[in-house]
């Protein structure tokens, strides 16, 4: 019998060594009862208090080791496809707002630039001089005259702009080394950000692991399944794997999801269980069934 | 008694003076600190200021299934001070508060166990006075069961708080509830039911004991 105090009549030394006989224990725990009761008669405790002194400890300890078993990089991996997310709205605001600005001083410029270009030039050089070679646009514009303050202004927007791009280049790139270490299958059957994605919704690799391929289907699209549930909407086909390409430009959408689905279902499950790498075959059978 | 009812308001007698566990007030009274007891943030706090018997002594021993980030747990914790609290939750991520407020408060036993398996911590939990759960999964009623039929002492109570949504979001309140109610019945007794509003929408709590 194992019980926080004892393996087998064998009193265990304190609650680290107890801790340590649970973990690696592969035995069926027996109901006891009355734990108190029987810790004090057979004199593992002397005390009420010594009982829930000793409890707290051996509860806290495993607790710990248990919650350690559960997290890896993927949590942290997780986190960060959230955090690219995160990125996107930030930058797109930002871009907004500078084009705003941008906008009255030289809509002729502003008019061509995208947010890559945009924190590009700005963060180098603000002055229509400048720009307008660079974008092959004249230099004389309807826009007004402004101050070195706004040319300054202008600059470091662009240049914190310029640096949140480069943090999401450095983020995504973190997310594919780790999807390719971690997760290979799932990275080469949807892409590591899109894979990444999935492990993030689903809670963990363990947790997709473990889903029907319905469920697979339909994951990242929670509000939608809440609405058909409760007003009775048109259910929802696909989730986030409608950013798969092979979803995306399908001609039937909802038959391809269900496919890409299962096949996931079954990459994480390999590379949760630590199979083989099969995740080029299982995209190629989805390819020919386009 | 550790609790303390003053105006409609609930307070608890801190047992770690001079800290707050998630921003909640403290006060002075009859010489002592106690902290107060927001019935909107803890529907163990709602359903007494609904009416609910405290089924919770000095020398309780609890199984709290649901514990979350343990606000709820904290104020337990206050009442049954020489008590002994089993507090289960799945999620690693609340955990881990909760072994913060477990390393300065001994009555709480933190541990990681998915409630719908009570087997895996039945050499751990013992037997219990009160089962006090809240963990928004679809078959409440039969995770109470088993847990029920497991550790609750021949005279002990549970106390159960359905939130209709995480059962069923396209079926009215009224009518989960009647379902629950019904589930629960086939193995306990209700003593007494009330819905938390306006402390929190559709929600139900339910104060049972073993048939
Ligand atoms: C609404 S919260 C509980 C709030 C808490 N009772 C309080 O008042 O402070 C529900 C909790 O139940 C947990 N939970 C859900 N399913 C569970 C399960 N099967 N076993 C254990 N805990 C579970 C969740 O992780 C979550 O922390």
């Amino acid at each position: 019998m194992l019980t926080p105090f004892e393996k087998d009549g064998k009193k265990f030394s304190g609650p680290e060594e107890a801790v340590h006989a649970y973990l690696g224990s592969k035995e069926k725990p027996v109901h006891v009862g009355d734990l108190e009761a029987v810790a004090i008669s057979k004199g593992f405790v002397r005390s009420r208090d010594d009982f829930v002194r000793y409890m707290n400890m051996f509860s806290i300890e495993l607790t710990k080791l248990r919650i350690k078993e559960r997290l890896s990089p993927l949590t942290i991996m997780a986190q960060v496809v959230s955090g690219v997310e995160d990125i996107d709205t930030a930058t797109n605001m930002l871009y907004e707002r500078l084009g705003e600005i941008y906008d009255v001083y030289f809509p002729e410029a502003n008019r061509k630039m995208n947010l890559e270009t945009m924190a590009e030039m700005l963060s180098e050089d603000p002055q229509r001089k400048m720009v307008a070679k660079k974008m092959k646009v004249r230099d004389s514009s309807m826009g007004i005259e402004v101050d070195d303050a706004e040319i300054s202004m202008m600059k470091s927007y662009a240049s914190s702009l310029k640096d949140l791009l480069v943090l999401r280049t450095k983020l995504v790139k973190y997310v594919e080394d780790t999807m390719e270490g971690m997760c290979r299958n799932l990275s080469a059957l949807c892409g590591p950000l899109l894979g990444a994605k999935l492990i993030a919704i689903a809670g963990s690799l363990e947790k997709l692991a473990r889903m029907p391929s319905s469920t697979v289907q339909l994951l990242g699209a929670e509000k939608a399944l809440f609405r058909h549930l409760k007003t009775g909407a048109k259910p929802p086909k696909h989730g986030v794997i409608l950013q798969h390409p092979l979803v995306s430009g399908a001609r039937n959408r909802g038959r391809m999801a269900r496919a890409l689905a299962s096949k996931i279902a079954i990459a994480a499950k390999l590379d949760f269980y630590g199979g083989e790498f099969i995740g080029k075959n299982l995209l190629k059978e989805l390819e020919e069934k386009e | 008694m550790n609790l303390l009812v003053e105006k409609g308001k609930l307070y608890t007698k801190n047992m770690v003076v001079g800290e707050s566990v998630y921003g909640e007030r403290l006060v002075r009274r009859r010489g002592a600190e106690y902290r107060q007891w927001d019935p909107r943030r803890s529907k163990l706090a709602a359903a007494i200021l609904k009416g609910f018997s405290v089924t919770l002594g000095r020398d309780s021993t609890v199984l709290y299934l649901g514990s979350a980030s343990g606000t709820t747990v904290s104020h337990v914790s206050d009442i049954a001070d020489n008590g002994k609290i089993y507090a289960v939750d799945v999620a690693p991520r609340v955990m881990r508060d909760l072994l913060f407020l477990a390393g300065k408060r001994k009555n709480i036993f933190p541990l990681l166990f998915n409630a719908n398996l009570p087997e895996e911590y039945s050499n751990i939990v013992e037997g219990v006075d009160l089962i006090y759960q809240d963990v928004a999964e679809r078959n409440q009623a039969d995770i109470l069961e088993k847990n029920a039929r497991l550790f609750l002492k021949e005279n002990g109570t549970c106390m159960i708080a359905i939130k209709s949504r995480s059962i069923n979001v396209s079926k009215k309140p009224g009518v989960v509830f009647g379902e629950v109610e019904s589930q629960l019945r086939e193995h306990f007794r209700v003593l007494k039911k009330a819905r938390l509003e306006p402390f929190e929408k559709d929600h139900m709590i339910f104060l049972l004991v073993k048939k």
